[in-house]
């Protein structure tokens, strides 16, 4: 098999992360739930994760970092626990359904919210933000990077237009945390969110976010959080009181150990590695006739990931003879994110995504292209 | 010779101190803080009665707060 999705999960991890999940499951307790030896090796593995998580984002505070099982929970953690009636958010329209849903939901409690449009690559004109501000508006809400498009949105300078506009700044970082830096300070971040099976390079089921010292919100869920036990009052306390229920120890310690990993190889080495990635898959696909890609042509302003249509053809029926006949694995499709296709004009068909990873090289790369050029010679076009 | 609690708002508090006080030669101990002690996570640090000063403010400089001292 060859796995080139890594914009939907990362694959494979670094053995050091299966390994630590195997050992966290098998010997430690339940985090936080008393003093036995068991339970505080739980509560330490939790400690660590949060440490390196902080410094691989220059996060002062680690408690500051609550675990979530992924990014859509913490997206949804903060924009119902930061909004309140009447309040108005900015987004942009590459934006996932992770951010829009909990937007619609939100406008029956009077929340409401405004798309500022980014350009057919995904690009967005920072200038623009302004003309959408209300009085109301207390939050933006941008991606990191799109899931589709690959575009890397400029959070320096939306941080900086936040700042100056007393105005909250929330990223989601799904496709970015792990390979792209981000720095909270640096870009102004009030609430960052991350997936941790992504570039983070750790297992399904975690993920997490990051809300600046000195703010307050909701949590989404209320219970038990193994501290202040005798008041029926959900505790204020960082990070356990917005953290009610077991947490997934194992995995979150596995994360631990992807994020070390990362730290030790460095960020940049591991960006530049899948840069080359992409630009030998766009020079490639440019050699393929009627192939359109999508998103920036520039390979430093998006991620690795490249989404692209096939002139007449259906990136569905191509997705899925690249998995049959040759086991490479590709995602087609709108990839929950029916905005950024609008923006990219594919919201009929979708798009076929290639994303590379770290672990991907430069033949497997040759592959794909090799089938892709068999497979476009014998396909007909769409009905 | 007085038991000295160290109290800390949360669990990860609590941890913070032990992994800096790990990498010292005093001596300490995690353990269960009983309920009619009604602040805190449940857990603190004991410490020995004649160090306890010296510990306080080694755990303040590494920016480790504690909520409350308790001598029992």
């Amino acid at each position: 098999m060859i796995y080139l999705d890594n914009a939907a999960t990362s694959w494979p991890k670094p053995e050091i992360v299966y390994q630590t999940h195997d050992c966290v499951l098998r010997n430690t307790g339940n985090a936080g739930r008393g003093v036995n030896q068991a339970s505080l090796a739980a509560g330490r593995q939790l400690l660590y994760t949060r440490e390196r998580l902080a410094r691989l984002f220059n996060i002062e505070k680690s408690e500051r970092i609550i675990f979530t099982q992924n990014v859509t929970e913490a997206l949804n953690t903060g924009l119902q626990g930061l909004l309140e009636y009447n309040d108005h958010v900015l987004v942009s329209s590459i934006e996932h359904n992770s951010v829009m849903r909990p937007l619609e939901f939100l406008k029956q409690y009077g929340i409401d919210y405004s798309v500022v449009p980014c350009a057919k690559d995904g690009t967005l004109d920072v200038n623009t933000l302004r003309t959408y501000v209300k009085a109301e508006t207390k939050l933006l809400c941008f991606t990191h990077a799109s899931n589709v498009l690959g575009t890397i949105l400029p959070l320096k300078e939306i941080g900086q237009f936040a700042r100056e506009n007393d105005l909250l700044f929330m990223v989601d970082s799904a496709q970015t945390a792990g390979i792209i830096p981000i720095d909270v300070q640096e870009m102004n971040i009030d609430f960052l969110a991350f997936t941790g099976h992504k570039a983070l390079l750790g297992p399904p089921g975690t993920g997490g976010y990051y809300l600046r010292e000195g703010l307050s919100m909701k949590p989404l869920i209320y219970g038990g959080t193994g501290i202040h036990s005798a008041t029926l009052g959900q505790p204020k306390v960082w990070p356990e009181g917005m953290e009610s229920g077991t947490r997934n120890t194992p995995g979150i310690a596995a994360l631990g150990a992807g994020v070390d990993y990362i730290l030790n190889e460095g960020i940049n080495k591991l960006r530049l590695h899948e840069l080359s990635l992409t630009k030998l898959l766009i020079e490639h696909l440019e050699k393929i006739e009627g192939v359109e890609i999508l998103g920036p042509q520039t390979p430093e302003r998006r991620t690795g990931l490249v989404a692209c249509t096939f002139s007449g053809l259906s990136p569905d029926s191509i997705c899925s003879q690249l998995d049959r006949k040759y086991g490479i694995i590709t995602r087609s499709g709108l990839h929950c994110a029916p905005f950024a296709h609008k923006t990219a004009g594919t919201e009929r068909y979708g798009a076929l995504r290639i994303s590379p990873g770290i672990f991907n090289n430069a033949d497997e790369i040759k592959t794909l292209y090799h089938a892709l050029s068999d497979i476009l010679r014998g396909e007909k076009g769409i009905e | 010779m007085n038991e000295v609690f160290f109290i800390f708002a949360s669990v990860h508090q609590t941890l913070q101190a032990e992994e800096e006080l790990d990498k010292t030669i005093y001596k300490f101990n995690v353990v269960p803080v009983p309920p009619y002690v009604n602040e805190g996570c449940g857990l603190g640090i004991k410490v020995g009665e004649k160090e306890h000063e010296e510990i306080e403010r080694f755990l303040s400089a590494k920016g480790i707060e504690l909520l409350k001292i308790v001598t029992c």
